[in-house]
């Protein structure tokens, strides 16, 4: 059967729009909890601890190169629990594609579309998602090219312009509320990680299966630099409190600065980065959901899911939550950290526990099947 | 396969048809806005007052809109806009609620236009408005989506109805005309303070350690009615400024207590290092001695460089603060009768010039003391380079502000004396 792959670059590009999207939508790291002015140490922790979840997933996903999530844990779970365990990463994609199209939505119709109805900006963000999906992971790999240097221009354009506006003192003092509130609100934004859940189905994809860790790890290293800077500049622009009350902090940081008296208003660029951001993420998540559940129904092609799973999507994005406060809640990290950890690790854990068994009871045949690979 | 792989590629020429439609499709929205919300419909305030009556209890909110027929009318006639039967460049709008956004809407019942507050460049509160707290509007002002907080915030002391309805002499709209003034008050003196934004406004309120001040316009409009400025078109061109920007206003919290003069607030700014122009005149040296200046002569100097160092100690509960500041300025003019090239004369120059800022500083010291509002923000320093001290102050810091020792050190150098060495010798 033929088989669409992606270049590692590519997928680098993928997992760096789909974090920085969040990043400048949401800024967890200062929004979620106490952490105030240090909301930039967050972000540094965050980093090593997103990068277990993606050594976790990528390393697994390593052993069986040419294999995605459902087909290597029905071979390691046997069919049927296989199954079940790998459907629990397919409600992931699902959770996580809804999620941040919602979030999407609500920042078009809080701040420059109020009265245009929500399914009408989620729809057509969701038509174009479908439209790539069914051209295929090539063209979404292709696509990703094309839109990774305007993305990231865009991004450091909206992080550069308001540094004329920036009052470092604000940073200060560091850890006034001690080691705890940081801790605590690494949680969110090392839950958010789990959207390297898709490496799991796009492995196999890629043209040189062993450089897809360093990948993953790259775009996580370079989207937390993009996120400490991020921090940085809007505590160092609104003042912690004034950031960490705003929805969208990047956002009301960018309407709160004039750079000169003819150069002000300049919030298209996280708007344009924003929408090039979701549409990549919104697509990917729709990929791995179809690919995902045509593997598991045996089918040989994604695309008869293609239009039924985008309209759960779309219908979970449009009713799983009420309004902004709900999504905000959310994204506690009492809240988020638990639902998408258990998600998460409790499927790669026992995966990885699987193949131990499986590795010790076949340890002549598997390691040779590990090299070949 | 070969079957499915036809279907697929039959499916994508429907997918992308019916792209194709959607398109063409959308050629028709762009005839125009699809709700009707042309230009020509709208209303663009670009200042707004805030106002509350006691007896009422309701907030009042004063737009100032433009109006597009005043603004050509002015720009085709010369800059002599809004005088005689011609339109006026904006129009002035009011009305009152329970909050904010409830006055707000009720514009929409005698204005013929939809507003828009996107392009708003001033807000101003009344001293009414800044006495009962600011809170709701800036709840109203952070939360809605079209204001920004770029705008310019002002405290209004006098009548802000007549400021919102004033004509300035050079431009065509208040809100501009107010922004102009304060950007060129910024650059060349310094007599109000420098939180010139809402956002600026925002953080001042949020952080700890720190109390807001914002700046003043004393409203002139209807001063020169007493005293006669004449009528026709020489009173028309002979009539002063509408508003004077100067001083500042105090807050506890959001509610006004008080108001920094010019002196005071230039007090203020060479405390928190924010000095960027200031002009100083006092006696020369040598004439009239130090006490009194008997033949009223004065000189003007003007400073053009400043920074200061703030030291804070911490002895229990007690707190010291130590205040360096240096300052290099240029002599503007000078009336005494000689100007000596003596290094002593240079010397007791500079004096004068550090007795005036130290001066300044005192005066703005001791009516913050008085008020008991640390609009300096020395609580905002401790919190930042000393978190112990604070948490151990914060909750006393209202009885430990007035009892500081400050300690001021001012240097000061002038630098130039202008194109000529002594002043003109009439025979």
């Amino acid at each position: 059967m033929f088989q669409e792959k992606i270049a590692s670059r590519q997928l680098f590009n993928i997992f760096f729009i789909m974090r920085t999207t969040i990043v400048i939508s949401i800024l967890p790291v200062l929004t979620v909890a106490q952490a105030r002015q240090d909301a930039w140490l967050v972000a540094i922790i965050t980093f090593f601890t997103s990068a277990v979840f993606v050594y976790l997933i990528g390393r697994l996903a390593l052993n069986f190169p040419d294999k995605n999530i459902v087909q290597y844990s029905r071979e390691l779970l046997g069919n049927w629990p296989g199954g079940l365990l790998s459907l629990l990463f397919l409600g992931l994609f699902l959770l996580m594609g809804a999620t941040d199209l919602r979030i999407y939505g609500e920042v078009l119709r809080t701040i420059f579309l109020p009265e245009t109805p929500l399914v009408v900006i989620l729809g057509s963000m969701v038509i174009v998602a479908i439209m790539v999906v069914y051209a295929g992971l090539e063209p979404l790999g292709r696509m990703t090219d094309l839109i990774f240097p305007v993305f990231t221009l865009a991004v450091l354009f909206t992080l550069f312009f308001p540094i004329v506006e920036t009052d470092f003192g604000n940073l200060l003092p560091v850890l006034y509320g001690g080691w705890r509130p940081v801790l605590f609100a690494s949680l969110t934004p090392t839950a958010i990680a789990v959207q390297y859940a898709n490496l799991a189905i796009l492995v196999p994809s890629v043209v040189e299966p062993r450089e897809t860790l360093r990948a993953a790890l790259n775009s996580l290293l370079w989207a937390s630099i993009i996120l400490v800077l991020a921090a940085v500049i809007v505590i160092a622009v609104l003042g912690a409190d004034e950031g960490a009350h705003a929805f969208f902090p990047v956002f009301k940081m960018v309407r709160a600065v004039r750079i000169s008296e003819f150069l002000e208003r300049f919030e298209f660029f996280p708007t344009f980065a924003w929408g090039l951001g979701l549409f990549i993420t919104l697509a990917v998540n729709l990929y791995s959901l179809s690919k995902g559940l045509s593997q598991l129904c045996s089918f040989k092609d994604h695309r008869p899911f293609l239009l039924p799973l985008a309209v759960i999507l779309g219908t979970l994005a449009l009713q799983g939550y009420n309004d902004s406060l709900e999504i905000r809640n959310f994204f506690q990290p009492q809240i988020i950290a638990p639902a998408l950890f258990f998600v998460f690790l409790f499927p790669v854990i026992v995966l990885w526990i699987a193949y131990f068994l499986k590795r010790r009871k076949n340890s002549v045949a598997l390691p040779e099947d590990e090299r070949r690979g | 396969m070969k079957g499915g792989g036809e279907a697929i590629k039959r499916r994508g020429v429907y997918l992308y048809s019916l792209v194709l439609c959607c398109l063409l499709l959308s050629l028709l929205a762009s005839a125009g806005c699809w709700d009707r919300r042309e230009p020509s419909f709208l209303g663009v305030v670009t200042a707004v007052a805030f106002d509350y009556d006691p007896q009422t209890e309701l907030l009042q909110v004063i737009a100032e809109v433009a109006n597009p027929l005043g603004i050509s009318a002015g720009e085709g006639g010369g800059q002599n806009g809004g005088g005689g039967g011609a339109e006026m460049p904006f129009w002035v709008v009011e009305t009152s609620g329970h909050t904010i956004y409830e006055a707000i809407k009720k514009t929409e019942q005698i204005s013929t236009r939809k507003l828009i507050w996107s392009h708003l460049e001033v807000v101003l509160f009344s001293e009414a408005m800044a006495k009962r707290g600011l809170r709701p509007v800036l709840d109203y002002i952070d939360r809605e989506r079209q204001a920004r907080l770029i705008a310019r915030p002002f405290v209004v002391q006098g009548d802000i109805r007549k400021l919102m309805g004033a004509e300035f002499p050079l431009e065509q709209l208040g809100g501009t005309a107010l922004i102009r003034q304060l950007l060129t008050l910024r650059l060349e003196d310094a007599v109000v303070p420098e939180i010139d934004s809402l956002r600026r406004l925002f953080h001042h309120l949020s952080v700890p350690g720190v109390e807001l001040l914002l700046p003043c316009i004393e409203v002139e409009v209807g001063k020169e009615e007493g005293g006669g400025g004449g009528g026709g078109d020489e009173g028309k061109t002979r009539r002063p400024g509408p508003a004077k920007i100067s001083g500042a206003a105090l807050f506890r919290g959001d509610k006004l207590a008080g108001f920094f003069d010019e002196k005071e607030t230039a007090g203020y700014l060479w405390l928190t290092n924010n000095i960027r122009r200031l002009t100083m005149v006092f006696p020369p040296p040598g004439e009239g001695g130090d006490g009194e200046n008997k033949d009223n002569k004065f000189l003007t100097v003007e400073v053009f460089w400043a920074a200061n160092k703030l030291q804070q100690e911490v002895q229990g509960e007690k707190v010291r603060v130590h205040l360096f500041v240096q300052a290099e300025a240029r002599l503007q003019d000078y009336g005494g009768q000689d100007l000596s090239q003596a290094e002593e004369f240079k010397r007791s120059l500079n004096r004068r010039l550090a007795t005036v800022i130290h001066n300044q500083i005192g005066m703005a010291w001791r009516k913050a003391r008085f008020l008991n509002l640390d609009v300096f923000g020395f609580g905002h320093e401790l919190y930042k380079t000393r978190p112990q001290d604070w948490r151990r102050l914060e909750k006393k810091w209202a009885g430990i502000f007035p009892e500081i020792e400050l300690e001021v050190d001012v240097r000061t150098l002038i630098r130039s004396y202008g194109l000529v060495a002594k002043p003109i010798t009439v025979r």
